[in-house]
């Protein structure tokens, strides 16, 4: 008789468990895709909180750092910490969206936990991402369109020289980042190439090209100028210990960039 | 007078392809993908329009530094009101629309200027750098403060 009252209690605690650990599960994983595609912290914590709210968890803490993220639900004594590695860091901001609008139905009571869960864990895999020729268009164009916009140089084979070393250092950068997961090292040895590509230029051509106007244009994709502009508003808004790290990262991207250019720029 | 308009139609046009690819390359929805580039085309506008308002008034580092900070006030304010539209977060159109005002060169120049030994350029390269992305900062937070004067909270 005491056995049975025991099984019985320990399957409704496993029940209750489950669901609750259900909703630990999808918690991390939401703030993982999230903090791993780009999103600002206050909106990782602000998704967890309201998540929580809507599963009727009270008191629910949130600590998120830049590569961890940690979940308390004190009233069901349950802790549980999620580390974001770097390898796994994209900007993919299509899937930002799709956990904001899971989160957005979950908390509308529309889908159920484990619907919920489930479609989670498969964002990685249904969100389509734009393919790498497109990407590399896109490249060249930011590379010309910001050469005119910065220099006002319209001179023709400036404009397609930016476009075609920005496209290749573009896919070169893809592939390291990709294949190998050596993110600074794709950046160096991409625009080490760009460099080697003005080196050459520069002997054969004469003006109107200006290798130093090329340059230019051709980092434009590279430069982490939106890295730097989010690590400062993360301070500002006291996340010091993220923002650092944000800070570290943009000029590592700045350092790897300038000194694959400048190594060869010597010469010419 | 009608060059300075066709050359602010021009850069118009290039800051929203130059927009457009960066949103392409940041993955942000095909949806969104045409508006991000209306806020990103309409923030360089505004920077140029205080540029050149502003020639004689002021240094030229001063002038850029005010640009930055009126056009990101626009980014803000624009792109809650576009995210509300679509019922997307807000930083997919404030990231790639702040992409034309962002000091990447600017962080370029300090390394180039580091390595090739020009401590001053690299000093004041940095300054520079500096000033131009508190002032981006402090536009958002203006940008949110007419946000909430306006009745809406940044997070959706």
């Amino acid at each position: 008789m005491p056995d049975a009252v025991i099984n019985l209690n320990s399957n409704t605690l496993k029940k209750q468990a489950s669901d609750v650990h259900i909703l630990m599960d999808s918690c991390l994983l939401a703030g993982q895709i999230l903090m791993a595609n780009g999103s600002e912290i206050s909106r990782v914590e602000d998704v967890i909180q309201r998540m929580g709210a809507a599963a009727e968890i009270n008191n629910l803490q949130v600590y998120v750092l830049l590569n961890a993220i940690t979940v308390s639900f004190p009233e069901q004594g349950l802790t549980q910490m999620r580390s974001i590695p770097p390898r796994i860091q994209t900007m993919d901001m299509e899937k930002i969206v799709a956990v904001n609008d899971l989160t957005r139905q979950f908390t509308a009571h529309l889908i159920s936990i484990e619907i919920f869960a489930d479609k989670l864990s498969k964002i990685d895999m249904t969100i389509p991402r734009f393919s790498l020729k497109l990407q590399v268009i896109s490249a060249m164009l930011i590379a010309v369109t910001f050469l005119i916009m910065l220099t006002r140089n319209t001179a023709f084979i400036n404009l397609f020289l930016a476009a075609a070393t920005s496209g290749l250092a573009y896919a070169i950068a893809y592939q390291l980042r990709n294949k190998f997961h050596m993110r600074f090292f794709g950046l160096f040895i991409a625009s080490l190439c760009m460099s080697l590509i003005m080196l050459v230029c520069s002997k054969i051509l004469v003006q109107p090209f200006d290798p130093d106007i090329v340059i230019i244009g051709a980092i434009m994709p590279f430069v982490p100028g939106v890295a730097l502009t989010n690590a400062v508003r993360e301070i500002m808004a006291g996340n010091f210990i993220s923002g650092q790290g944000r800070i570290i990262e943009a000029l590592l991207t700045a350092a790897s960039v300038g000194l694959g250019i400048v190594l060869l720029s010597f010469f010419y | 007078m009608i060059l300075i308009i066709l050359q602010l139609i021009g850069q118009t046009i290039l800051a929203y392809i130059g927009t457009l690819s960066f949103g392409i390359i940041l993955n942000i929805p095909r949806r969104t993908l045409n508006r991000a580039g209306i806020v990103g085309a309409s923030a360089w506008l505004t920077y140029e329009l205080v540029l050149l308002c502003t020639q004689q008034m002021m240094d030229k580092n001063w002038r850029i530094v005010l640009g930055s900070f009126i056009a990101t006030n626009v980014i803000g304010v624009l792109s809650l009101t576009m995210s509300r539209a679509q019922k997307v977060p807000m930083l997919i159109y404030s990231i790639p629309g702040i992409f034309p005002l962002v000091p990447g060169g600017q962080a370029y120049q300090v390394v180039r200027s580091l390595v090739t030994g020009n401590r001053d350029d690299a000093v004041a390269n940095f300054e520079l750098l500096v000033i131009i992305i508190g002032a981006i900062a402090a536009g958002f937070w203006l940008a949110e403060l007419i946000n909430r004067l306006r009745g809406m909270n940044r997070l959706t």
